[in-house]
């Protein structure tokens, strides 16, 4: 996983204390410290290393950031208008299932 | 290879020649042998054995050449096992080689008959298999082959085909689910069910399709669809840290299960693949015009890869623009720390610093702190490397710290690394001037408020350490360490009264300090000290006491707990406070009894850390007439087996103090319990010379050189300064854990060191004459003719080499040593 905290948290580098506390509290809804303690406890980290004025300045001063290679490519992964939301699965082609089950057939057998 | 003569019949070999030979061609994994060999005697006598031997053999060569990826050629040898009944040997890599030929139809064919015919775990692997093949590649309902007994396995395979049938054509999530409901979960088909009921459940429940997609066994067939899944149900994030992980086929199903452009995910795995290969990769495709992502992202993304590549800066500049000064400036100190470039990192960085101060912003400003805060802590890593002309002469660690406070005054640690640096640097001003500042900015702190204490008694200034500590005690007033400090600090202020013949100002300052007493934890010392004041007085005045004072005294000495230790507390006050050997004569007997008294570990402890007590440990000559009670007591511990921290703690004052009797008794019963203990050693050849490098023989000399070097193999920086010091002088380098200090070769020296340094300083180079010292002591008084003393050398050229404090040592020392009148050490060969 990418120790970029910045992009830990999905967040721009300008994500001021509220925003960067808004999307940590939504984080630890979606994977709660009890079910994913290991998750847990590399947004907390992620969460503690900018959750200041003058430690954010630091990492973004002191340190090289990944986080804007990281939403390059979650830019590659969105759906196209569905602006960040979740939606339904579609149902892919028979041949990608086919495939994906043969896959693993040939992955089983090793 | 050693071919068999199969065409020889008239030099055939036996049967039970022939069958040993194939044994041990099967033995030695000659499978090609072993066919040739059983096929011949099969041919000479069909048993069953050798039947099953050949079977040996053919399996045994399949396994040889899948494991060489020849997959075709294994099925064709596996093919010749293939019994009447249609069953194999090995169906399982039959089946793999079959799939990886792509005859999925038939390596169906093969697992639905195999079932019924193999024991367990192959045959549920064999059904997890058929399972996973009768839905990648179901067969024409006409062809279907059920397995023996296999109406319930026709009936789960209609109901999971009928269910992703349903699925794949967008029926509604309730039909697929009813579909589902047909497939029982301990069937074949299980991971199938719970695969397709994550996949119908809403976006909200995604937890919930995560848990079902869980419960999919890690080992089945249905392992990578599972891994599809989870990664199809992901929040985007989630995804992207899973997607290199994912085959293609299983990136393909995603795609099509979240709808995602095939030419973004070609443009993932392409950055993906450049970032693998390296920032020069990675920025060579990012930097390429015409890309579909976000400019803004781009250039970020560059940017941020220029540290790694600071030589495609030009690249950078051609394609986005110029860099704006902080934004080169920082990549190029990011790229010369990433090569150990001291030349250029201090450079790069202060520019920095430079345009973040020109902005004024209150963000600039303290984005300037974190860059002054970096520079401090890079001169105080690479020390040997920092060269930097904006602080000549100056500790470049507390310059940039002082800077960084003043753009961010409320960064505490700084406040707090500045103050630990001027207190180690021996700087009491700098110490009492940052210190001061700090206790205004931070009011409610207590650790800013003891560097405050601390500092102004460092200065002398008695009564700002006072108010600071009132403060500390309003923050928090328990504070042990602040009460304890403000009791020793009345304390010496009271014997220095004492030593004046004012007993009446001693008993106000020890008045004093019983403010700072807890009514709950006495201080024994203060009550000790403010006794012996009250007889000093008494006697004094010639007033008659009656609440007779020795009797007091015994009480006082009775109530402290420890006898022993509260007389030669006595012993030791009396003689700070300059007192008579007479005046102790009513003692005499509880002195003896404590002298006598059987030695325990606890009490030498608490007597090494009275003794070693600046004030006190420095008044060797004072102490003295105590240190003849003490010392015979000391003498006797030497027989407890001490810890080596202890045990060095103990012969470091002894030798401090120049007990050297005791010190060579210490020493040697450490070599009796260790023969080999090198520190103990030391310390006997050091009492044994009493200290003095003159007086070591070639022997001890050459001995302490092996022990130098040891200690210098094992890290054991303390005995390695120790023995240099006493080998080469105090003027040897001083070894540190880390690497230097800035600072440290010129004027850092330890207590000890400074007492070495004065010693050498008085013995050989005489400011006055002892003769007028004392002359100006009698006419001044001790601490006049010290700050006459202070005066004069800060103004020769000696100041500009020593601090205020080693000045004041010095004279301190110098004084001493006229009063004493006693002889400078020998000159050093």
């Amino acid at each position: 996983m990418n120790d970029d905290p910045f992009a830990v948290l999905g967040l721009d580098e300008i994500a001021d204390d509220d925003a960067i506390k808004r999307r940590y509290l939504a984080l630890v809804r979606a994977w709660p410290p009890d079910r994913e303690p290991e998750r847990f406890q590399v947004l907390r980290r992620a969460y503690e290393a900018v959750s200041g004025e003058r430690e954010r300045l630091e990492r973004k001063l002191l340190h090289t950031s990944s986080a804007a290679l990281t939403r390059l490519k979650l830019h590659c992964l969105a759906t196209p208008g569905s602006e960040g939301r979740r939606t339904s699965q579609a149902a892919p082609s028979q041949a990608a299932i086919a495939a994906v089950l043969l896959d693993g057939l040939q992955q089983a057998d090793r | 290879m050693n071919k068999i003569g199969l065409h020889r019949p008239v030099f055939a070999p036996s049967p039970d020649a022939l069958a040993e030979r194939g044994a041990d061609a099967l033995r030695r994994g000659r499978f090609k042998d072993a066919t040739e060999i059983y096929k011949q005697l099969i041919r000479q006598d069909p048993q069953p054995e050798w039947r099953q031997r050949l079977g040996d053999a053919y399996a045994g060569r399949a396994r040889a050449l899948v494991e060489k990826g020849m997959f075709k050629e294994a099925a064709i040898v596996l093919e010749n096992t293939l019994a009447a009944d249609g069953t194999i040997r090995e169906p399982l890599l039959y089946l793999s080689c079959l799939v990886r030929q792509g005859q999925h139809q038939k390596a169906r064919r093969v697992a639905l008959a195999s079932i019924a015919r193999l024991p367990t775990p192959d045959t549920a692997r064999l059904a997890d298999f058929a399972a996973v093949l009768s839905l990648a590649s179901p067969a024409p309902a006409a062809a279907e082959v059920n397995p023996p007994g296999g109406d319930p396995w026709a009936e789960q395979n209609r109901a999971a085909q009928a269910a992703l049938q349903a699925w794949l054509q967008g029926s509604p999530p309730d039909e697929v689910d009813r579909l589902l409901g047909g497939i029982p979960l301990r069937s074949p088909f299980g991971p199938a069910r719970l695969i397709l009921k994550s996949l119908i459940l809403p976006p909200d429940a995604a937890a919930k399709a995560r848990a079902l997609v869980a419960m999919v066994p890690g080992e089945s067939a249905f392992a990578a669809a599972r891994g599809a899944v989870e990664a199809a149900l992901a929040d985007d994030q989630d995804l992207l840290d899973r997607w290199s992980g994912l085959r293609p086929a299983q990136q393909q199903f995603v795609a099509e299960t979240r709808g995602l452009r095939t030419a973004a995910t070609a443009l993932l795995n392409h950055v993906l693949d450049a970032e693998r290969r390296g920032p020069a990769a990675l920025f060579g495709l990012l930097i390429r015009p015409g890309s579909p992502l976000p400019e803004d992202g781009l250039r970020t993304a560059c940017l941020n890869l220029l540290p790694a590549i600071p030589q495609r800066i030009p690249e950078f500049e051609r394609r986005f623009g110029t860099l704006p000064a902080l934004d080169r400036n920082r990549t190029l100190a990011l790229a010369a720390e990433a090569n150990s470039d001291w030349d250029s990192v201090p450079h790069h960085w202060r520019a920095v610093a430079k345009v973040l101060a020109d902005e004024n912003a209150p963000q600039a400003r303290l984005a300037q702190a974190v860059v002054l805060r970096h520079l401090a802590d890079l001169a105080l890593k690479h020390p040997d490397a920092w060269d930097d002309p904006d602080v000549p002469g100056r500790d470049p660690v507390a310059h940039y710290l002082e800077r960084s406070i003043a753009a961010d005054p409320e960064h505490l640690p700084a406040t707090l690394d500045l103050l630990e640096r001027y207190r180690t640097d021996d700087d009491p001003k700098g110490w009492h001037r940052a210190a001061e500042d700090a206790a205004q900015r931070f009011p409610g702190n207590v650790a800013v408020l003891l560097h405050a204490v601390n500092a102004a008694v460092a200065r002398n200034a008695y009564k700002k350490a006072v108010g600071f500590a009132r403060q500390v005690l309003t923050v928090d007033p328990i504070n042990i360490t602040v009460r304890d400090r403000m009791i020793e600090l009345q304390l010496a202020h009271a014997r220095k009264q004492m030593r004046s013949g004012r007993a009446d100002l001693a008993g106000k300052a020890l008045g004093e300090a019983a403010e700072w007493e807890r009514s709950e934890a006495p201080s024994a010392a203060l009550r000790i000290g403010r006794t012996l004041v009250a007889m000093t007085a008494a006697q004094g005045s010639g007033t008659r006491d009656t609440l007779r004072p020795p009797d007091t005294l015994r009480t006082v000495v009775q109530d402290a707990g420890n006898a022993t230790l509260g007389w030669f507390c006595v012993a030791l006050e009396a003689s700070m406070m300059g007192w008579p050997d007479t005046r102790m004569q009513p003692f005499q007997p509880e002195l003896e009894a404590a002298q006598h008294s059987e030695p325990d570990r606890a009490t030498i402890l608490a007597l090494v850390g009275l003794l070693g007590q600046k004030e006190i440990r420095d008044r060797r000559r004072v102490i003295a007439p105590a240190m003849r009670h003490i010392e015979p007591y000391l003498q006797k511990g030497s027989r407890i087996a001490w810890t080596p921290a202890e045990f060095q703690a103990i012969a470091e004052l002894l030798a401090h103090l120049r007990e050297f009797r005791a010190l060579h008794r210490y020493a040697s019963e450490a070599l009796r319990r260790e023969a080999g203990d090198h520190t103990a050693r030391f310390y006997q050849i050091l009492a044994r010379a009493e200290g003095h490098r003159d007086r070591l023989t070639a022997v001890q000399e050459s001995e302490l050189f092996t022990i130098l070097e040891q200690a210098g193999k094992r890290q054991d920086f303390h005995l390695f300064n120790r023995v240099q010091k006493l080998v080469l002088g105090p003027e040897a380098g001083r070894a540190l854990r880390g690497g230097p200090r800035p600072g440290v070769a010129q004027g850092s020296l330890s207590d000890d060191e400074m007492a070495e340094m004065m010693a050498e300083v008085t013995g050989n180079k005489p400011i006055l004459p002892p003769h007028e010292v004392r002359a100006m002591v009698k006419e001044l008084g001790r601490d006049m003719a010290i700050e006459l003393l202070v005066a004069e050398i800060s103004g020769s050229p000696m100041a500009q080499v020593m601090s205020e404090t080693q000045i004041m040592q010095l004279c301190t020392a110098l004084i001493a040593q006229a009063m004493d009148k006693t002889p400078p050490p020998a000159r050093r060969r």
